[in-house]
């Protein structure tokens, strides 16, 4: 066991990272020694990257304890550079977080000033002064690399610099000169930005934190507001807007909320997070209250600009899809659905439900025609869960019939007919399907029910010896046990008696 | 003669006044409205005046004193869970009947609640679509909670985008009492949009509903052929067996209806013999299942059962 991290006594003590626990017990018997939790580090790293989304869009995580962030056009909002990075290190040392910063024009030589050098910010035309004096630690390649640099007396990244290229790259590979040329910007280097940028962003800066959700909603309309002209000038309206808001401690909450049409109105914008805090009020904790605001927008779409008509039809589509957003943006977009028909004989497959918030911008008109149609009649409902019918001996006739017998079913005969129609089709269903063999009978049900005597299709799946699992399309005789007149949840057929 | 006529004109406006709160027709509202109505030809209030969607049926539209009402409450109970399937449809068939009647494109929504959709089932596209529903007309919503429930049916009915709204639960539940019920009502008035309440499994219950239907399955009728003939064994249009429990109108209603979903017409049918020789049904195992333990408070049975002193 090593020491990973030391906090300042231990470090004043002469302990090293990288250190033996053992060695380091030997010279101190009385250090507090903790095991490392690298996932709650990650955590906590994840989170002050979170709250550096105040100053850039683009932050990046660096290995376990560093953090990237790009601030291409973003310094001069801050006041200029110097001003910018003792914003960020005063505030993370406030937050209680001891940390080091540069700004230089490569992330190498911004990684390498904060670690191994000064930090501060670099400019351009001092990249090799600051680099050259550094320790060949501070280029970011591998151990091996380093300890046979340390081997041949190289120990500064200005004897580096002094050699002929072609030897060195034969020598240590191409990695090390690469990591070189990023270092002194040379060679250009992407950092890997933990979410994506956001179409358009409006923030709010406050003077004074906001807690209640009544301002947070006022602000979020004169934000949407400011992002209206982004959008015009775009001919486009948002579907998908974030509200980041960020609390004074530095934790950040991040709401979602999707419409299911293109919008511009800072009004309806703002109906939509009304409906969302609402939802999530429990998780929202405002504490000592929000100090910044951004409202992005992460997806968008063309923006259908329609004119009134003089009957007002237009208000109902609006009304309808406020309705939709309200809900979806309550309860999650699960709640509200639209079923839509597939092509296939097998009722369950036949139908799939799709959020109504992603369904009513599509009009599927070209679906609704190709639509496969049974020719039987279907149930107006499918029982969610087949019910399972056991025992049963054997699936013979006689086996059927106990089973329809025990089900409140008297059957006076009972004609297989295999496979009619109940296929599985594509490769989804059919491990299901394969588990058992698939009868379909044309079974005769006795009066007795109300009614005279009636033809229907059952078909039965065979799931195991000596249980019967009967299908969905015949799920419903459970509700014939009951009344077997009850047409809507007969399959039909038709079939003459 | 100044003043009389003045005391008489406010006599009338508190009739009128009184009689729109209890959505009774009056003649002279009615005359003074079509008035209006001609004037302004399409408008809020020529809406109002069709309050009432009428079945076509004589009989039927004089006892529900003009048809459905379309700016009410309108409750449909079943007795036992297996006649879901019943009384789901009969709601299915009025909003598909309503849809038919309407010309705009505003799309049904059909809320259910959790344990009616275990119970019941979900929503077959297929089957709506042979019953007389486009499958893109329907949106379902299954919120997790009651309340969750009764907040998309009030935001529904409120927003005027919905054509009619069915709310289905189960059983006489506690936190769906008059109050909530009221609630639902005045909204529906306001918007004079339908809203329809399923209660599968439940009790006759006081709530703030205009109309309340008893649904059972009736069996079908045979399949009719072009020349006037029946199918026999065949299986024709769907038949609900309705009771009308709560009405204006005092006298007991109970019929046979019968929808036709390729004409989306209703139409009575002739009770027969058979339809009343059902006998009792075995206990569905849905009627095992015990009742809700949130429902509506009752008054205990009077009296206390006491065993008999032993003889001997």
């Amino acid at each position: 066991m090593r020491l990973t991290a030391l906090d300042e006594p231990a470090e004043g003590l002469g302990l090293k990272r990288g250190q033996g626990l053992a060695e380091a017990r030997a010279m101190y018997p009385k250090i507090d020694v903790v095991e490392e939790d690298e996932a709650a580090d990650l955590v906590l790293l994840e989170a002050i990257a979170d709250w550096c989304d105040r100053y850039t869009p683009l932050v990046a995580l660096d290995g376990r304890d560093g953090l990237f962030l790009d601030i291409s056009g973003c310094a001069h909002l801050f006041g200029g550079e110097d001003a910018l990075l003792k914003e960020v290190l005063d505030r993370l040392l406030q937050m209680g977080f001891d940390a080091r910063g540069a700004i230089s024009s490569s992330p190498g030589l911004s990684w390498a000033a904060c670690r191994y050098g000064p930090g501060g910010v670099i400019a351009e035309d001092k990249t090799q002064d600051v680099l050259a004096p550094l320790p060949v630690d501070a280029l970011r390649v591998d151990e091996t690399t380093i300890s046979s640099l340390h081997k041949l007396g190289l120990k500064r990244v200005t004897d580096l610099l002094r050699l002929p290229r072609a030897p060195l790259a034969r020598r240590f590979g191409a990695y090390l000169l690469l990591r070189l040329d990023q270092a002194l910007g040379a060679n250009e280097e992407a950092i890997s930005p933990r979410r994506p940028v956001a179409a358009l962003s409006a923030e709010r800066r406050l003077a004074e934190p906001v807690e209640a959700e009544e301002h947070i909603l006022h602000l979020t309309g004169q934000i949407a507001a400011s992002l209206t002209s982004g959008l015009e000038k775009r001919g486009a309206g948002g579907r998908i807007f974030e509200l980041v808001l960020f609390r004074v401690d530095g934790r950040v909450f991040r709401i979602r909320a999707g419409a299911s049409q293109p919008l511009r109105d800072p009004k309806r914008i703002a109906g939509l997070f009304s409906e969302r805090l609402s939802a999530v009020q429990d998780d929202l904790d405002a504490g000592y209250g929000f100090e910044l605001l951004r409202l992005n927008v992460l997806q968008h779409e063309a923006f259908k600009a329609s004119q009134n008509d003089f009957t007002g039809q237009h208000q109902s589509t609006v009304s309808l899809a406020d309705f939709v957003d309200r809900v979806s943006a309550r309860l999650g977009a699960d709640c509200l659905q639209v079923a839509e028909l597939r092509q296939s004989h097998i009722p369950e497959r036949a139908e799939v439900f799709m959020p109504a918030i992603a369904f009513w911008t599509v009009k599927q008109k070209v679906d609704e025609i190709f639509a496969f149609l049974p020719k039987t009649s279907r149930p107006l409902r499918l029982s969610v869960i087949p019910n399972p019918w056991r025992p049963l001996p054997q699936p013979c006739r006689t086996g059927l019939r106990s089973v329809f017998a025990g089900a409140g079913l008297f059957m006076k005969s009972c004609v297989p007919r295999a496979r009619n129609g109940f296929r599985p089709n594509g490769g989804l269903m059919r491990r299901m399907w394969k588990s058992g063999i698939i009868f379909a009978w044309k079974a005769k049900l006795a009066a007795g029910f109300g009614c005279s005597a009636k033809a229907i299709t059952i078909a039965v799946i065979q799931l195991q010896p000596g249980g019967f699992m009967v299908s969905s399309h015949e799920r419903r005789t459970k509700f014939l046990r009951d009344r077997c007149q009850d047409q809507l949840l007969l399959p039909g057929g038709g079939c003459k008696t | 003669m100044a003043p009389g006529a003045t005391a008489q004109e406010t006599l009338f406006a508190l009739r009128e006044q009184i009689a729109r709160l209890e959505g009774k027709p009056v003649p002279a509202l009615a005359a003074a409205e079509q008035a209006r109505s001609a004037i302004v030809p399409e408008g809020q209030e020529a809406k109002s005046l069709h309050s009432r969607l009428p079945f076509g049926i004589a009989s039927m539209d004089d006892a529900l004193e003009g048809g459905l009402p379309l700016d009410a409450l309108t409750e449909i109970r079943s007795l036992l869970m297996g006649d879901a399937g019943a009384a789901s449809g009969f709601v299915l068939s009025l909003a598909a009947y309503i849809k038919a009647k309407d010309t705009g494109e505003a799309p049904l929504l059909w809320i259910s609640d959790v344990f009616a959709t275990q119970e019941a089932g979900i929503p077959n596209a297929c089957g709506l679509r042979q019953f007389g529903l486009e499958t893109r007309d329907v949106l379902f919503a299954s919120p997790r909670k009651l309340e969750d429930a009764l907040w998309i049916a009030e935001a529904a009915v409120a927003s005027g985008a919905i054509s009619a709204t069915i709310l289905e639960i189960r059983g006489n539940l506690k936190h769906f009492g008059l109050t909530e019920s009221r609630r639902l009502s005045l909204r529906t008035k306001a918007a004079g949009r339908p809203l329809f309440i399923l209660r599968h499994a439940a009790e006759e219950e006081a709530s703030s509903a205009l109309l309340r239907f008893l649904a059972e399955p009736a069996p079908a009728s045979e399949r009719r052929l072009l020349d006037g003939s029946v199918l026999g064994g065949s299986i024709g249009h769907p038949v609900f067996r309705l009771t009308l429990e709560k009405s204006r109108n005092p006298a007991p209603l109970s019929f046979l209806l019968e929808w036709n979903s390729r004409d989306r017409q209703f139409s009575l049918v002739r009770q027969t013999g058979e339809a009343f020789s059902r006998p009792k049904p075995a206990a569905h195992s849905g009627a095992g299942i015990p009742a809700l333990a949130d429902r509506q408070d009752r008054p205990p049975a009077m009296g206390t059962v006491l065993a008999f002193e032993r003889a001997s």
